[in-house]
């Protein structure tokens, strides 16, 4: 059975939480989670074994332990070292809603990454860059396209860290009267160590509810 | 199908729900291996729902390292004639440039109803895996809100059968060949009562988790398969997409 490095970016608040679940096809054997709050200071290590008919489940709460917040949400990197044979999902969760995704990928170092984002006032669009390497900063160039301006930050991530962005805030000039209008926001770093997802919290809408949106 | 030819293009296969007032969109980035040239490219989108309902549009104008993208509906304003459907999509960049390398380019599906959407990465058409006793098992999860299914998109030209059993009982999931051109959602129920897993209490109420294992051959070019989770009405029935995880490592 071969050993494999799965990378998700975990979080808690009042208006967005996360499950991780891990279930195995027969007795896994250990499976090591290793915890970074959003600098990379490891906070919590655990091993546990899955089987069968007993998955394991973790709410962020629990894995975070006493992790401060940071742009008011208690987040982190949760490393988990696994066989091969134990599959594992995060589920984020708001009170009305829920998505799931699947562990976090590498940015390709030639080209980046990519998210369509949309100007609306009821969107909220958070990109977690999450540092795979225990030992490396890593950084990256974020770049808005929305009509033809693209303007650019740079972002530097510690080891182990996780670096949140609130799209709407880092880019708000190019948001500001462009209600409806599509664009993109492209993520680069030439590390090979820095993976990336977005989170999309829409609301409130019709009967006051919140929705979520995954794409890792 | 558009078969890629090596090194001058690259495919991806998704697939949309359609209803009425539904918004449609496929979204990618060209990379020609980190040259940023400002080569013009092609993009060739094709939308099928059954081998006779088969249609597709070349247009031109993406350029490598330009996030670009575009509404289905401006494509193929027939088809939103029709009432709720699950379309398959193939999407194709390709250049000119004999020595061009569009492999590490994405291509992004979404499709939307008023203020929600649903946004998911493609599965490239020709499967990246070469060992078919080497793909992961897949968790599966359901809950009071999210009701899981399986989608499959045949966008090749032979039929094609992913086989998957319950890693707990070895009962096959998925039988039935898809045919060409065709795209099928496959409801999946973990909660009936009589399964071997018992359900987990969480803070979101009970939850009910198997794994699916993915046997037999790899499958052919064109072919995809998503993990979707819809919501749960109050009724319990099905209600819209919230969420798709492509089985890419799966497949």
């Amino acid at each position: 059975m071969k050993n494999i490095s799965s990378h998700f970016w975990i979080c808690t608040s009042s208006f967005l939480d996360s499950t991780l679940v891990l279930a195995s096809g027969k007795d896994s054997g250990a499976i090591k989670l290793s915890v970074f709050d959003p600098f990379g200071k490891p906070c919590n290590e655990l091993t546990v074994t899955a089987t069968q008919l007993e998955p394991v489940v973790f709410d962020a709460e629990t894995l975070l332990g006493s992790v401060s917040f940071d742009k008011g949400i208690r987040h982190g990197q949760v490393v988990i070292t696994h066989p091969d044979s134990v599959s594992i999902v995060v589920r984020y969760s708001s009170l009305e809603s829920g998505c799931f995704a699947s562990s976090i990928t590498t940015i390709p170092s030639q080209g980046g990454t990519v998210f369509p984002v949309r100007a609306d006032p009821v969107l909220t669009t958070l990109i977690y860059l999450v540092n795979f390497s225990s030992t490396e900063e890593s950084s990256a160039r974020v770049r808005a396209y929305i009509k033809n301006r693209s303007p650019e930050i740079f972002v530097s991530i510690p080891p182990g860290g996780v670096k949140l962005l609130m799209v709407e805030e880092e880019f708000k000039d190019l948001f500001a009267g462009e209600d409806g209008g599509m664009g993109y926001v492209r993520v680069l770093s030439r590390s090979g160590n820095l993976g990336a997802g977005v989170l999309e919290r829409r609301g409130p809408l019709e009967g006051e509810k919140f929705e979520l949106g995954a794409l890792a | 199908m558009n078969i890629p030819a090596q090194g001058s293009s690259s495919s991806w296969v998704g697939f949309c729900y359609h209803s009425p007032g539904m918004r449609h969109f496929v979204h990618f980035l060209p990379i020609d291996n980190g040259k940023s040239v400002a080569t013009s490219l092609q993009t060739t989108i094709r939308l099928f729902a059954s081998q006779a309902e088969n249609d597709q549009v070349t247009f031109g104008g993406a350029r490598i390292a330009q996030p670009d993208g575009i509404r289905l509906f401006d494509a193929f304003p027939l088809w939103y004639d029709e009432g709720k459907k699950l379309w398959g999509i193939e999407v194709t960049l390709s250049g000119e440039r004999p020595n061009i390398e569009l492999e590490d380019s994405s291509c992004i599906f979404e499709f939307s109803l008023g203020q929600r959407s649903v946004k998911f990465t493609g599965i490239p058409s020709l499967s990246k895996n070469e060992d078919a006793s080497a793909r992961p098992t897949v968790a599966v999860v359901q809950d009071l809100s999210l009701l899981p299914s399986i989608v499959v998109v045949n966008g090749g030209t032979v039929p094609f059968s992913p086989h998957f059993v319950w890693t707990d009982t070895k009962a096959p999931v998925l039988l039935e060949a898809i045919a060409p051109g065709a795209v099928k959602e496959i409801p999946l129920e973990l909660a009936h009562g009589r399964e071997p897993v018992a359900p987990v209490e969480l803070s979101w109420g009970r939850v009910h988790m198997r794994l699916l294992e993915p046997v037999g051959e790899l499958p052919p070019p064109g072919c995809a398969v998503f993990l979707v989770h819809r919501n749960a009405e109050m009724n319990g029935e099905r209600g819209r997409i919230v969420s798709v995880v492509p089985l890419k490592e799966a497949m």
